[in-house]
């Protein structure tokens, strides 16, 4: 079994930790992963607002248009939407850059001459959607 | 007549009470072999953050505070790697602590990475608490049976973890969703930007999204009632997975390394151990090597 020490140095730590999640939660944020708030699904939608999804949409070298999935791209949806939104990066970098981590990713493929982002626009009433639109956020070119 | 004395030794009972070592074996080898299918099958696009220009890299508090180096391609496939490796190792049980230990580091290291470009995930706390204690508890072999403090306040510790994160979630939605959280189209919006064909049906019914809100909440804030053990524990257990299986089927979200450290709850222990198994498993330990 474990020495007095032993035990008095875990519940030492498992409370520290305990105690540093209940902070994250009340007062952290993301930025203290691991002890930042367990914000999934917390943001509370409005039943008569909009819901906005990111997407792009690419033509290469090929003159192929095609929906480029964000993981062409290395990256998720959400982290494309946090670099708009909460790091406020400008999207004509962000798609420069976005279309640089294709060329690297996929040096086989023929390269992007254009890239897209746009959203797709749902809005909704008392918590339906009603009509569905898309606005264009930027268009990369190659220059 | 509930003294400090009495309550502090409560629990200290309750967070030390003993486990078999058989339990943490199989959780090491479930764990593990999950960070190498992490790594390889269901995310491999955190790899791909090495080629990102790193003008979109925004590290997090800790990588900013410890000298983390800025992803390339070469520094995250010597982490992918070397992770790989070492929890190749733990995983058939030989050098727990020190594999162990270099597992956390490296998986840490592999989360600050996926989260610096714009999006934290947070299904991983209970998971990074498990690589945390498990090199602490020694050799355990597989089917073993005796019951020793160490394991259980590992296994203890996963346990409040898992709770924590569906608990504290919780007080989450109240903090930036309000106390009405739940009346709002949460579930709608996620449903709408990601739901399978599965959910479709669930566009024209908000009600019955409105309502799972409510199941959600009152779920999360009865949590607390899984550390109690017994049957209480177990129906909780089967909601947990129930919660997880649905919304899987539903949006294809599964919150992997969370899902993982259910089994701490489980009687791992009892799984019997084939015989090829019992071959490969390192020398049973001597009293004095733990």
């Amino acid at each position: 079994m474990l020495t007095s020490t032993g035990r008095r140095v875990r519940a030492a730590a498992a409370a520290a930790v305990l105690l540093l999640l209940v902070w994250g939660t009340f007062w952290g944020e993301d930025d203290h992963w691991p002890f930042g708030p367990f914000r999934m699904y917390s943001v509370r939608n409005e039943l008569d607002g909009e819901v906005r999804s990111l997407e792009l949409e690419g033509v290469d070298a090929a003159g192929r248009r095609f929906d480029v999935r964000t993981e062409l791209v290395g990256l998720r949806r959400a982290d494309i939407e946090g670099q708009l939104g909460k790091l406020e990066r400008p999207p004509d970098a962000v798609a420069a850059l976005l279309a640089r981590a294709y060329g690297r990713l996929h040096p086989d493929e023929p390269p992007l001459v254009e890239l897209r982002l746009y959203e797709r626009i749902f809005q909704m009433r008392d918590g339906r959607a009603v009509s569905e639109d898309e606005e264009t956020i930027t268009t990369w070119r190659r220059p | 007549m509930a003294t400090p004395v009495s309550v502090a030794a409560r629990a200290s009972a309750w967070l030390f009470r003993p486990v078999a070592a058989g339990r943490v074996a199989w959780l090491r080898t479930f764990l593990y072999l999950f960070v190498v299918a992490d790594l390889f099958v269901l995310r491999p696009w955190v790899a791909d953050n090495g080629a990102i220009p790193p003008d979109l890299y925004q590290p997090l508090f800790v990588g900013r505070a410890l000298p983390f180096p800025t992803p390339t391609e070469l520094v995250v496939a010597v982490v992918r790697y070397a992770l790989a490796a070492s929890a190749l190792v733990a995983a058939s049980g030989r050098l727990v602590r020190s594999a162990g230990v270099v597992v956390f580091v490296l998986y840490f290291q592999w989360m600050l990475v996926a989260f610096s470009y714009g999006k934290v995930d947070h299904d991983r706390v209970a998971f990074l608490v498990a690589l945390a204690v498990l090199p602490t508890v020694g050799r355990a072999r597989w089917g073993d049976r005796t019951p020793t403090e160490a394991a259980g306040w590992a296994v203890r510790c996963v346990q409040v973890a898992v709770v924590a994160t569906y608990f504290l979630s919780a007080f989450a939605k109240f903090r930036y969703g309000g106390v009405d959280w739940a009346t709002g189209a949460t579930l709608m919006r996620a449903v709408l930007r990601r739901g399978t064909w599965l959910a479709e049906p669930l566009e024209d019914l908000p009600a019955v999204l409105g309502a799972a809100q409510w199941g959600l909440l009152a779920f999360e804030l009865a949590t607390p009632l899984m550390l109690t053990g017994g049957r209480v524990a177990r129906a909780f257990l089967v909601t947990a997975l129930a919660f997880h299986v649905v919304t899987y089927a539903a949006i294809e979200i599964l919150f992997w390394p969370h899902v993982m450290c259910l089994l701490a709850f489980a009687p791992l222990e009892r799984i019997p151990v084939p015989a090829w198994l019992d071959r490969v498993a390192p020398a049973r330990a001597s009293p004095a090597s733990t």
